[in-house]
Order: C-alpha cells, then sequence, then structure tokens
C-alpha cells in the first residue's frame, strides 16, 4: 500500500494517521499553507509550519495545533515529517513525509519566484511528488516580477498625477503582501481592506520589513485618499466604485495573462502577478525532484499528465477538492 | 490606427506549427491552451518561451521589414520571424503575429483619433479630420500633420450648425407668422456635404468628419462642381419612407461596404444649398434658386437626395392643422426658420422646432442599468417593455426620469426585487406602471417586441395601476394602423 492514499477526507497517511490538506473534519491534520481550501475548520489538531499558525488562528479562530520550523522533524508513529519551503505565501510549505526509505512530497501550492516575503521554495528530492497544476499550460509564463512591479508603480503614479485613486483587486493572504512589499511608498499612502490589515499585521510579526499600510475605516478623509493606493479583496469593487470617483480599479492575478481577463473581473487594468508556479515552474519543480511518479491535482490536470507522459514520467491524475479556477482565495 | 490593414505575409497554421516547434510542445497541446485562451493569435503569442533579451523595435522599422519578407523564400522568412520572437514581450509578440496575419487593428475610431491629435497639435478639428482622411500610413509623417492651416483647408470646413430653439407659446405672440417658412425636420443625422479641391466631405455637427460613413452620397455628389455646401438630414429609409432604426443599425457599422449600404439604405434630405465664399449676387439668390440649380445638375436616378420642401402658411393656426394632417413619417416635427437668414452670415439666424404631438403608451419598467459603473457613472438606463402571452419584452430605454423622487424609489425597488443581474444592469421584477411619451415607432426585427419606440421619454409613474392595466404588445402594434404616427 502506497505511503500516501486519497481518501473522502482527502490525502491521508495511514502509516502516520494523518491527513493532509483534508476538506472534511479529521482528528490530526497537516497543513500546506493557511489559504481556505487548503486549511478548512473542525480539525482536531493542525500541524504546520511555525508562521502559519498564527494565520490559521485568524482565519479559523482558535485551534489545536502544532508548529514546527522548516527542514524540523517531527515523528508520528514512525513517519518521519518535514515541512520545507513552498514560496507560495507566508508560513507555506511542502510537506514531506517519510516512512522506511519511502519518501513522498506534497507540494501544496507553490511558486519558485523569491518574492520577498515569504521563504523562497526549495525543492526537494523525493520518489512520489504531489504537485499542483493551477497553471498548468505552456500559454501561463510568468514576466519577472521587477518588471510587474514597475508597470505597478508606473500606473499608480499617473492615477496620482491625474487626480485618480488607485484600487487593485488581490487575495488577502500572499499576493496583498506581496504587493505591499513592493509599492513605491514614495507615490502616496498604502491603503488595505480591514481583513487584509488584519493579515498584514500577523505577518508582520515574522517579517518585520514588510512596510506599513493605513487600514481602511470609515472615519478616513479626502486627505488620506489622495494619492492613495487601495489594496481590496477582489468582491469590494463595486463598493470601492460608489465610494471613490473617480478611480482606476485593476487586479493582480494570473489570470490577467489573457487580455480577457481584466473584462472578467470587470477591471480597468490587469497586472499578471500569481503566487503560483508557471508551466516553467512546474516543469523544473517536477524534475528536480527527482520524483519516480509523479501525482497531479488541482488545475489543468489532464493535459499537463498527458504532457508529463510524453516526456516519460509516470504521472496520474489526483482528483482533490483544492480550488482549481481560482487562485486559492480568501 | 486608421484602420488599414496590412496585407497578410504568413498564414495562423504557419505560425502554429512554428511556435509550437519553438516551445517544444505537440499540436493537441496548442489545442488545449486555445480552448481555454479563444484567440489563435493570442495562444500563438503566450506559448513562446519568454524572451531572454528585450529588445526595442520600432513599429515603423517592423513594417518595412513586413514588406520584404513578402518577397524572400519559406526558410529565411520563418528565421525573421523566430529572430523576433526571440526578443519580443508576449505582448509585443501579439501585434507583431497580428500584423504578420494582416489581422491587427486597433478599437480606436476615426472621431476618438481626430479629437486626440486636435489636442497634441492645437489645431481645430475639422482640419485634422481632413488631414487624417488622406492620410497614407507609408507615405505621410506625423510633421504633415502639424502644419499650419491651409486656405483650401479652411474651404472645406463646414457652416457653424444652428442650433433649434424649442418652441412654445411664446414664440406664437412674439413672431408673425409670414416672416416664417416651415418645413419637416427629420429624425436623422444632421450633416453638411462641403464639395471643394475635387474632394467631397460629409461633416456632423461639431465639425465631425463623417469619413467613408456615406459612400453613395458621396458619389452622387463628387460629379457636380466644385465649391459648395448643402446642408440637410441623412435618414434611413424602408419601403415605407425615413427609418431611425435603419440609420442607428448602418451607424453600429465600422465599415461601410456594399452589403451595409443594401442592407441599410439611406437618404439625404436636402434643405440648403450654398455657394462659398458666396458674393453680393449670391445673397440676392439665395437658398431656393440654388438648390434648384442643385437638383438640376444631379444625376441621382435613385433619389437618394430628396428636396425638402418649405411649406408656405399664413397663420400659426394654419401650421398647427398643416401638422397633424400631413405628419411626415421619420420626422420630429416642423423646422421654422426666416427665409431671409438664407446664406446671410451678418443676420444671426433663427430655427424653431415644433415637435410632432407625442403619443403615449402605459408600460412596464423591465431593466435599470445603475449609473455607478466605470465611466458611465450617472448614465442611469430604464428599458420599459410590455406584456406579449406569458413575455414581457423590452420596447424603449429612456436615461432620464422627470422626477428625484421617481428614481430614488427605482433604486430602492431594485434592491429588494432584482432577478438576475447583468453587469450594472438588473433585471427587475416586473410591477412598476410608467406612462411613457414618444414621437414615433419602427418595426425592429432585431428586437425581441419586433418594435421600438423613438424619443421617448418617462411623464409620470401610477402608483396605484398594476401590470394588469398596462398596455400589451397587441396595442402597440394596432399603432401602425394609425396614420400619423
Amino acid at each position: 500500500m502506497a505511503l500516501i492514499e486519497l481518501t473522502k477526507q482527502g490525502l491521508y497517511c495511514a502509516q502516520a494517521d494523518m491527513y493532509i490538506d483534508p476538506w472534511k473534519s479529521v482528528p490530526k491534520a497537516l497543513i500546506t499553507h493557511a489559504h481556505s481550501d487548503h486549511a478548512r475548520g473542525g480539525n482536531g489538531l493542525y500541524v504546520a509550519h511555525e508562521h502559519c499558525i498564527p494565520l490559521l488562528d485568524l482565519r479559523l479562530g482558535k485551534i489545536n495545533s502544532q508548529g514546527v520550523k522548516y527542514g524540523e522533524s517531527i515523528h508520528y508513529n514512525g513517519v518521519q515529517i518535514s515541512f520545507h519551503p513552498a514560496g507560495h505565501v507566508p508560513g507555506s510549505s511542502q510537506i514531506r513525509l517519510a516512512y522506511k526509505g519511502e519518501v513522498w512530497v506534497i507540494s501544496g501550492d507553490y511558486k519558485l519566484e523569491d518574492d520577498g516575503v515569504c521563504a523562497p521554495f526549495e525543492s526537494v528530492k523525493c520518489h512520489s511528488f504531489i504537485s499542483e497544476s493551477t497553471f498548468g499550460l505552456p500559454i501561463y509564463r510568468w514576466k519577472d516580477q521587477v518588471d510587474v512591479f514597475s508597470e505597478i508603480n508606473r500606473w499608480w503614479k499617473q492615477n496620482a498625477a491625474d487626480g485618480i485613486v488607485s484600487v487593485i483587486m488581490a487575495y488577502s493572504l500572499g499576493k496583498a503582501q506581496r504587493i505591499l512589499k513592493h509599492l513605491d511608498q514614495e507615490i502616496g499612502s498604502v491603503i488595505v481592506h480591514p481583513v487584509m490589515g488584519a493579515m498584514n499585521a500577523a505577518v508582520r510579526n515574522f517579517t518585520p520589513d514588510l512596510p506599513a499600510d493605513l487600514i481602511w475605516h470609515k472615519d478616513l478623509t479626502v486627505s488620506n485618499y489622495r494619492n492613495a493606493l487601495l489594496i481590496v479583496p477582489p468582491n469590494s469593487a463595486q463598493t470601492m466604485l460608489e465610494m471613490f470617483h473617480p478611480c482606476s480599479i485593476s487586479f493582480a492575478s494570473g489570470w490577467m495573462n489573457f487580455r480577457g481577463g481584466k473584462y472578467q473581473m470587470s477591471a480597468e487594468r490587469g497586472f499578471t502577478l500569481s503566487d503560483h508556479a508557471d508551466w516553467e515552474g512546474l516543469n523544473k519543480a517536477i524534475d528536480a525532484s527527482g520524483a519516480e511518479q509523479v501525482f497531479i491535482t488541482h488545475g489543468f490536470t489532464k493535459p499537463y499528465v498527458k504532457w508529463l507522459r510524453e516526456q516519460g514520467k509516470d504521472a496520474h491524475e489526483l482528483e482533490t477538492l483544492f480550488n482549481s479556477h481560482m487562485e486559492s482565495e480568501e | 490606427m486608421m484602420g488599414v490593414k496590412l496585407k497578410s505575409v504568413v498564414k495562423k497554421e504557419e505560425l502554429k506549427l512554428l511556435a509550437c516547434n519553438l516551445a517544444g510542445i505537440n499540436l493537441w497541446m496548442f489545442d488545449e491552451c486555445l480552448s481555454h485562451g479563444n484567440n489563435y493569435l493570442d495562444t500563438v503569442s503566450l506559448i513562446i518561451p519568454s524572451p531572454k533579451n528585450n529588445a526595442s523595435i520600432s513599429l515603423s522599422n517592423v513594417f518595412l521589414h513586413l514588406e520584404s519578407m513578402k518577397k524572400i523564400n519559406v526558410e529565411d522568412r520563418q528565421k525573421a520571424i523566430l529572430d523576433y520572437w526571440l526578443i519580443l514581450r508576449s505582448e509585443e509578440r501579439i501585434v507583431f503575429n497580428q500584423l504578420l496575419c494582416g489581422v491587427f487593428k486597433l478599437k480606436i475610431s476615426f472621431d476618438e483619433l481626430v479629437e486626440a491629435f486636435a489636442v497634441w497639435t492645437g489645431i481645430e478639428k475639422g482640419v485634422i479630420g481632413i488631414r487624417l482622411s488622406k492620410w497614407i500610413p507609408t507615405k505621410s509623417t506625423l510633421r504633415e500633420l502639424r502644419i499650419p492651416v491651409l486656405e483650401s483647408e479652411k474651404k472645406a470646413l463646414p457652416e457653424a450648425f444652428i442650433d433649434y430653439k424649442d418652441w412654445s407659446v411664446d414664440v406664437k405672440s412674439n413672431y408673425v407668422p409670414t416672416n416664417f417658412k416651415a418645413r419637416w425636420a427629420m429624425d436623422g443625422l444632421e450633416i453638411q456635404v462641403v464639395k471643394v479641391n475635387d474632394e467631397v466631405y460629409v461633416w456632423g455637427l461639431n465639425q465631425k468628419l463623417l469619413f467613408n460613413r456615406f459612400p453613395e452620397i458621396e458619389g452622387i455628389i463628387l460629379s457636380l462642381p466644385d465649391n459648395f455646401i448643402i446642408s440637410g438630414t441623412m435618414v434611413g429609409w424602408n419601403k415605407e419612407g425615413a427609418d431611425k432604426v435603419i440609420l442607428q443599425q448602418r451607424e453600429s457599422k465600422r465599415q461601410v461596404t456594399t452589403k451595409v449600404m443594401t442592407d441599410f439604405p439611406i437618404r439625404f434630405f436636402v434643405s440648403e444649398f450654398l455657394h462659398i465664399n458666396v458674393d453680393a449676387s449670391d445673397i440676392e439668390k439665395p437658398g431656393k434658386l440654388n438648390r434648384d440649380l442643385f437638383f438640376k445638375l444631379l444625376d441621382d436616378p435613385s433619389s437618394l437626395c430628396i428636396q425638402n420642401d418649405t411649406i408656405d402658411f399664413n397663420s400659426w393656426d394654419q401650421l398647427d392643422n398643416y401638422q397633424n394632417i400631413n405628419r411626415l413619417k421619420g420626422s420630429l416635427g416642423l423646422e421654422l426658420f426666416s427665409p431671409n437668414n438664407l446664406g446671410d452670415s451678418l443676420i444671426q439666424p433663427i430655427r424653431f422646432l415644433k415637435r410632432n404631438d407625442s403619443h403615449t403608451l402605459l408600460l412596464i419598467l423591465l431593466y435599470v442599468k445603475l449609473g455607478v459603473y466605470s465611466s458611465d457613472r450617472g448614465g442611469e438606463e430604464y428599458t420599459f417593455g410590455v406584456k406579449h402571452n406569458a413575455a414581457w419584452l423590452p420596447i424603449t430605454r429612456v436615461s432620464e426620469l422627470l422626477l428625484e423622487e421617481d428614481r430614488l424609489f427605482i433604486h430602492e425597488f431594485v434592491k429588494q426585487n432584482t432577478i438576475e443581474k447583468f453587469g450594472p444592469v438588473r433585471n427587475i421584477i416586473p410591477a412598476l406602471v410608467f406612462e411613457v411619451s414618444f414621437t414615433s415607432i419602427f418595426r425592429n426585427e432585431r428586437k425581441k417586441a419586433g418594435v421600438e419606440l423613438m424619443n421617448a421619454t418617462v411623464n409620470c409613474r401610477h402608483q396605484h395601476l398594476s401590470i394588469e392595466d398596462a398596455h400589451q404588445l397587441k396595442d402597440v402594434m394596432n399603432l401602425f394602423s394609425e396614420p400619423r404616427v
């Protein structure tokens, strides 16, 4: 029997009696990161990277948890478990499970580019690799983030000069901190949605160089909004339009790679910025794992598995309930 | 930007094969990507690996190279394309690939270009319009766009359009009827056609050059001698007469092709004919005489140009009577003007619009477009309709309500009674009855109801009427049997 199997509750290691990112309540869960499609409520014990724990607390309320450092090994019934940076969002990990010489790695979500906020992705050798494939098509190839942030800062600067409030829609955990980190704060103040404000404060505890922000509340005045840039969750666009006029709304996501992406999100501008690996990133990560067999979950699983098989890999589809068509949303 | 497409250098399929080879993927993977990306050339552009060194290449150099690519053999052409791909970013590659396949176009209208260049050059819009209409992409330069205004260009510009003043009871008491002439004011596009330097320019309001919009009229007028301006109204046309819907449908077409001219025919109602640079003798023989001369010269077997004749009357009552009995299909009402003013720029001309009596129907509010969306802030729209069997069919749209309290009421109603959302548009439960006035009704097969009401305005909301009290589609259709509509 394989070390990891797929059950109704999620990915399961029977030997350790632990589930990985389960989608139903279980006694013990290993959590790759704090996005809602990977970390759900109701589990008896949450084992995650130590930076992930305060974010889980914030999202799920007080939970019974165990924090682990990157590279540190813990043991459950003879299974050696360790967490390794996934580079996806603050506190995100790949989880390595080893038992009697057999090694599995569950990637969770990951990206290879160092975003300057979370610990950069580290490749982990294994026999079996379970990888995401959110952007597993060759049309998804990311630009260098330096270029993307120059674009964002240019757009903000021009809006400020034209007296227009800039609004970026982004996900609350990961994208919001990444944008905040790379904005040119000389242009104006950065105002964030209260949900993001709380998340930023939690992240700042272990990432002290995350720049300061102003949390949006009803008493802010016109002078606060002058030259300002607002970072808000994607479902706030209509509210922003009603509150601020004139304002320019943009959306930062990997789905903006397509010209039509911004129209789907009712945004004037789209910035292609993702916390997931692109086509080249996925291929590099899978090659670097040295895995003999690869399991592909959420995203373009079918074509990506077919592609991997053409490359001589022993690849299989794994049907999970992780969010496949939006970047893991809060 | 002028919408002129270059001829195709390669076929899309050739680019697809080349891109798949470069990306190291099979054709099935391209099709998979295409099914998610929708656009063929975007997909070609996106599957190619990112350039290692991005170089800046001017668009004009690409244009020149494209010309030469047509003449070289397939291998050399493919190598040239690969060389470009390896230095262009993905968004640049999209443009490059579209140029290669002859499908590149910008969604910038001629009018937007004129506006932008007028601001940039500081030269009046009309002159920029004339210059852009003669623009040849491979030969013209931006410098030519900025040269001082030429005398020949001044001659090609339209006269000022005179706004209509609203007709009211006061007019009857303040003016003597015998000082005025009347003619039908058509519900269409007011234009001036200028023939000068062997060129024909069709102008709309605000020096808007209607470039290549009415080639059939331009063709007729091109055969006439130089130096005149004709003013009038362009209308859509069907078997029964003027038809606003046909004109609107034609205006929505990006290019006026032979098919568009056939499917959406037009007529030009000619009102005035003026010589350019009129001398004293021309002022003595104004409008009518010159217009007769125009129609005499006109070789127009299809009668695309129609004389909009003046109507004689001696009293205001006589005029009222004439308007009610002879109401012309597709007209807004009667235009009243002082004939003494024709051709004389020294006297401030006056034009009144005496609108045709409107009709009213009780209609149901079906859709509300909220006005806080993107650039349309404040641009609310209310769509009214009628019941037909079990279905609700929209028949007209208005952008303004008479009362602010109605507007606020509707906004509250929308919050509680929305059935479906389409962007800023809310499909609401049919329950609110409004009295809507309109000047004319047209058959329009593109509308679900098959009809459309023109120039609709909301009179009031009937709070105490239910949807059962409102008019139905059959009532609307009955209006076609009334001669005055």
